[in-house]
């Protein structure tokens, strides 16, 4: 299948005169790439989606396929195929006239339509489920159909409205896996959309972060966890300690009631308004090397696996995760040393207000 | 309610012959919820079951009994003109409301809230309006000095025509009571139309038009099959309307019905007239039942 890059040049949708509903999106695709818009609801992702789709048109801004602009292309000239939330099935089409639909609109001939359908929903494991109606599928088998529908014409780009939000955990978890298998084998660009952090992570090259019409990062997976540019990500994204601090030079920062604590120096100015982030798994019990700190455990979340310490250190609020066998007799009530590395504490400028 | 379900657990033992159905039918009564459909019930023998079976009585009795009014009824050729035009009127009154209401339920469903309020608001207004005071204004409207026969004169029509009192004038009022009916069933379904299947069709590639065509118009077809069924049989029994506007040359059947009870006094042909509307009725509702399923008319 053909890769095709996809850009968009400050994009704005404006709804009468209020907020903008996307307020200046810019990005740029590569060829091939699996790229997720993670952000809560109404930060404009899905409306993004919908404009690169052609359902709707753009305020201002311009969008880009393959180096052709598309916004005065309709939706049904732009050759991309669309997975909709509720997989938006014909349901008085059978699963093969579903997968053929695109095929037909295209003046295929009946043979080489046959032929493709075929390979679509071998491709998604639902070959013997040609003659069904969208009815009589689960969940999943509906999902994997709406897939082969938007495969099966080779589109330029595919788009993904939230396609796992309908499905249970076990499902979900295995469709991850599936659609990964998908892109990689057929090498199409996508666009994923969705407000599962967990998703956007494991699925994605790059995750764009969708916040109130603007993405606020656009970056993979790793590099948005370790370093994410803003608040807004870094407590979108994981879990998280979030600590107000102020910039003391020299890679010291100075948080109220806590002392001054040693990060990577970012030099900025002396007294400059930080946000420190300090991942709950960075934290660990002091054992024999220096405290840094001395938490007192409100209480304490058994997961099986690992231990979730909820408590504060002096009057900050902090949440640490420890692994299984260290945190067994963990309880609420107890006073722990805690240890951690300078290099684990990511600075983030305090957003200019 | 336990009282009675232990009652007829020990009288389960079965009997010979009908008893059995006769007293299933009758536990089947009890055992629902009989104080709640009783009044309905008790309302529906009293007023429309009892003069229902009154007029089939006398379909057979009046004025001696035996076959004899259906026997004279299916052999004129002036009955059978009649129950023809009748149904003719009616195919054409639902083929007329559908072209109308259609497009009216697409746009009042469709995305432009406001446009559709404002069109559900004047079909529901004109709903509301007394049938009879739609039909004198018909009336009007197709008089000799109305403001139609003005309108052609002013376009060059002389003389111009009047509808009042042809059956062309009673089909076009009949429409307009009929459209509110086709708008309520057609937009009830469509309402329930995702948009997102109409976009799914334009992103795999259909022109607007074809979207249309292969996906939205099939599936509100549900919704132009009530409404055709609501309107068709409407029509069939529709009294004011064709008797102040229509020709009495061209007279449907109730209209019939009607000049057989007050002019003729012939109760015995009009009750036969009557079960025989009655049973072409019921076919039509078998033929729907069959087809599409009784239950869906009102559900959903």
């Amino acid at each position: 299948m053909p890769a095709r890059s996809l850009s968009l040049h400050h994009v704005v949708k404006r709804y009468d005169n209020l907020q903008p509903a996307v307020d200046g999106v810019s990005l740029q695709i590569e060829p091939g790439e699996f790229v997720s818009f993670l952000g809560p609801s109404g930060s404009g992702k899905t409306t993004t989606l919908m404009m690169i789709a052609g359902f709707q048109q753009p305020t201002s801004g311009d969008i880009h396929l393959a180096g052709r602009t598309i916004d005065k292309m309709p939706a049904h000239a732009r050759n991309i195929g669309v997975v909709f939330q509720n997989y938006a099935l014909f349901p008085h089409m059978s699963v093969a006239d579903n997968v053929g639909f695109p095929l037909r609109m295209r003046g295929l001939g009946k043979a080489e339509k046959h032929r493709k359908v075929g390979a679509a929903l071998e491709m998604v494991g639902l070959g013997a489920l040609a003659a069904r109606k969208p009815a009589q599928l689960s969940g999943g088998q509906q999902q994997r159909v709406a897939l082969a529908r938007a495969l099966v014409f080779e589109p330029d780009l595919i788009l993904l409205d939230e396609p796992l939000g309908a499905l249970d955990k076990n499902m979900r978890e295995h469709m991850q896996v599936e659609l990964k298998r998908i892109h990689r084998e057929l090498g199409v660009t996508m666009v994923y959309v969705t407000h599962d952090q967990t998703e956007a992570m494991t699925m994605s090259d790059r995750i764009a972060v969708f916040n109130q019409g603007r993405i606020e990062q656009i970056a993979a997976p790793q590099d948005m966890y370790l370093r994410p540019a803003t608040r807004f990500v870094a407590s979108f994204i994981g879990d998280n300690n979030l600590i107000s601090a102020t910039a003391l030079g020299a890679g010291r920062y100075s948080v109220a009631e806590l002392g001054p604590l040693q990060a990577c120096d970012l030099a900025l100015a002396d007294g400059s308004p930080v946000d420190l982030l300090l991942r709950p798994e960075m934290i660990r019990l002091a054992g024999d090397q220096p405290p840094c700190a001395t938490l007192r455990i409100d209480s304490a979340v058994n997961y099986g696996d690992s231990v979730l310490a909820i408590g504060r250190v002096g009057a900050t609020p902090l949440r640490v995760r420890i692994p299984g066998p260290q945190a067994r007799d963990l309880r609420a009530g107890q006073e722990v040393p805690l240890h951690w590395h300078a290099s684990d504490i990511h600075v983030i400028p305090a957003a200019r207000a | 309610m336990n009282e009675t379900s232990s009652l007829q657990g020990a009288d389960g033992v079965p009997r010979p012959g009908g008893t059995t159905a006769a007293a299933g039918l009758l536990r089947a009564l009890l055992k629902g919820p009989l104080p709640l459909y009783l009044p309905a019930a008790l309302f529906l023998l009293a007023f429309f079951i009892v003069p229902l079976g009154y007029v089939v009585v006398m379909s057979l009795t009046e004025p001696r009994p035996g076959l004899g009014n259906f026997t004279a009824l299916l052999g004129s050729r002036h009955f059978l003109m009649v129950l023809l035009q009748t149904l003719q009127t009616a195919a054409l009154v639902t083929v007329c409301a559908l072209l109308l209401g259609y497009p009216l339920a697409y746009v009042a469903a469709g995305p432009a809230r406001r446009l559709g309020g404002v069109l559900l608001g004047v079909i529901a207004l004109s709903f509301w309006t007394s049938f009879l005071v739609r039909t004198y204004a018909w009336m009007v409207i197709f008089g000799r000095q109305g403001p139609l026969s003005h309108w052609l004169a002013s376009l060059g029509w002389r003389p111009p025509p009047s509808l009042l009192f042809t059956s062309t004038g009673a089909t076009v009022a009949m429409t307009h009571a009929m459209v509110p009916f086709m708008v309520m069933a057609v937009y009830a379904v469509m309402k329930r139309i995702d948009e997102r299947y109409v976009r799914a069709a334009q992103s795999l590639g259909a022109h607007p038009l074809r979207a249309f065509a292969l996906v939205y118009l099939p599936l509100s077809l549900p919704g132009v099959v009530n409404g055709c069924t609501l309107v068709f049989i409407t029509t069939l029994g529709f009294y004011v309307m064709p008797v102040l506007l229509g020709s009495p040359n061209q007279q449907m059947i109730s209209g019939v019905i009607g000049d057989q009870i007050e002019q003729v006094l012939d109760f015995g042909a009009a009750s036969a007239m009557s079960v025989i509307l009655l049973l072409v009725v019921l076919a039509l509702f078998w033929l729907y039942h069959r087809f599409v399923g009784l239950d869906r008319l009102w559900s959903r």
